[in-house]
């Protein structure tokens, strides 16, 4: 992804979390304030990884260059389904972000080698999708 | 024509009380407001329609009315953080305060987040945009949206409004208070009232301090916008007159998109500040949305 993308943001980091903040002039304003939540979840420690969260995958995830799976609908829905589908692509092993042919990203999944697509997206989000399934008009969305 | 208890005390200020009364026992329109933050509308609109959903374009930017009722929670678009479900009534404070790009807005009673997010849209995601709420329970809610729409130039507090510590004043500030509800009430097939809230809270009491700390964390020259979804004037423009004598804030006119009426300046006997005829009043059987209330205040 172009760096120039994020330079309007400043990050802001939890222990677990670093956050996705839009620069202000405003924001040293807020400094005494008791702040609950800051901005978009951007990226989530995962062991000795860093996750893109799906919330900034699908915000951000159309403008990157690389590491991007295009999928059609029924692929998605039975990496949704089964958490894991065989895929052969050009790319190395990590995470990459899960595009449909709309060009619309609906968050991450991990790619291993040899040819493994393993599902990273929410429970929640994954549960809603299966019943989009049993939907004659999107199942038959390419 | 004998309208149900407790709406039976504003046959006096409601229009066309017939068509009113006839239409609390049809259900609300449902509405979605399109989230051009994460894709373009043309392209949530293709999406949508192939997904089957019937859209209608209203007077209000990136809001149509939508069939399909039942999909706006479930379908990818939702997931995508592509819609919002909303009343078409909820935009209207949003578009009363005349928000431009860059600017500080403070919602002070922000969850569970249809009004920040819009500002927040209209915004471009630039400035910042201060949400609070004092339930935690609605807080939850608020970041789930905030961040199910890709929102970064928001930041959530969580306590009373009324007691909201900043260390600046908002170029606009948004009170949306916790009201009532009555502009929501529907007649179910019993005929009996739905959508009532239990308790006896003093909720004019809690409108009356929520709106003075608004308006006291406003910049000169901003502009605040006071609403509800109730009809009832006691939580209007008692409210507003309430704020005119303490503070001295200035009412101003606007013109809606939707059908509207001026504020009361009289009710069960006192009589309001005249300029109180600047609030705007909105009926469900004439928006085919939630009953509605705004005043926009400017601080000189």
């Amino acid at each position: 992804m172009p760096p120039a993308v994020f330079a309007p943001y400043e990050l802001a980091s939890s222990s677990r979390v670093t956050y996705l903040v839009r620069r202000s002039p405003f924001l040293s304003g807020l400094a005494s304030m008791r702040i609950t939540r800051a901005g978009l979840p951007f990226m989530r420690n995962a062991g000795i990884h860093r996750k893109p969260t799906t919330e900034a995958a699908q915000r951000f995830g159309h403008l990157a260059t690389r590491n991007v799976v295009r999928l059609a609908l029924p692929d998605l829905f039975q990496l949704c389904l089964q958490n894991e589908i065989a895929l052969e692509i050009d790319t190395d092993p990590g995470f990459v972000f899960l595009m449909d042919m709309n060009r619309s990203v609906w968050g991450c999944g991990l790619y291993l080698q040899p040819g493994r697509l393993l599902n990273r997206l929410p429970k929640r989000m994954v549960q809603e999708l299966a019943q989009n399934r049993r939907n004659p008009d999107i199942a038959s969305q390419p | 024509m004998q309208l149900p208890e407790p709406l039976n005390r504003y046959q006096d200020i409601i229009p066309g009380l017939q068509e009113f009364a006839d239409s609390l026992a049809s259900p609300l329109k449902p509405f979605v407001r399109l989230n051009t933050l994460k894709a373009p509308e043309a392209a949530i609109l293709h999406r949508l329609r192939g997904e089957g959903s019937r859209l209608k374009k209203t007077a209000i930017r990136w809001l149509y009315s939508i069939e399909q009722e039942q999909r706006l929670r479930s379908g990818t678009c939702y997931q995508l953080g592509y819609t919002y479900p909303q009343a078409i009534t909820s935009a209207l404070p949003v578009l009363a305060l005349d928000i431009r790009p860059g600017q500080s807005v403070l919602d002070l009673c922000a969850a569970p987040g249809g009004k920040t997010t819009h500002m927040a849209q209209i915004m471009g995601d630039t400035g910042i945009v201060v949400a609070n709420d004092r339930k935690h329970g609605r807080i939850t809610a608020l970041m789930a949206n905030l961040k199910r729409l890709g929102i970064t130039n928001t930041v959530v507090t969580n306590c009373r409004g009324e007691f909201l510590a900043t260390g600046m004043l908002f170029n606009r500030v948004l009170v949306d208070a916790p009201c009532s509800g009555e502009g929501r009430y529907r007649l179910d097939k019993n005929g009996r009232l739905t959508h009532m809230k239990a308790g006896a809270t003093d909720l004019p009491a809690i409108q009356k301090g929520l709106v003075q700390k608004g308006y006291d964390l406003l910049a000169p020259g901003g502009i605040m916008v006071y609403s509800t979804c109730t009809i009832n004037p006691d939580e209007n423009e008692a409210v507003i007159n309430h704020l005119l004598r303490k503070r001295g804030a200035v009412l101003e006119p606007w013109q809606p998109p939707l059908a509207w009426h001026r504020g009361v300046t009289d009710w069960n006997g006192v009589e309001y500040d005249k300029n109180l005829r600047f609030c705007r009043r909105f009926y469900a059987h004439e928006t085919g949305s939630v009953g509605f209330f705004l005043a926009r205040i400017r601080k000189l």
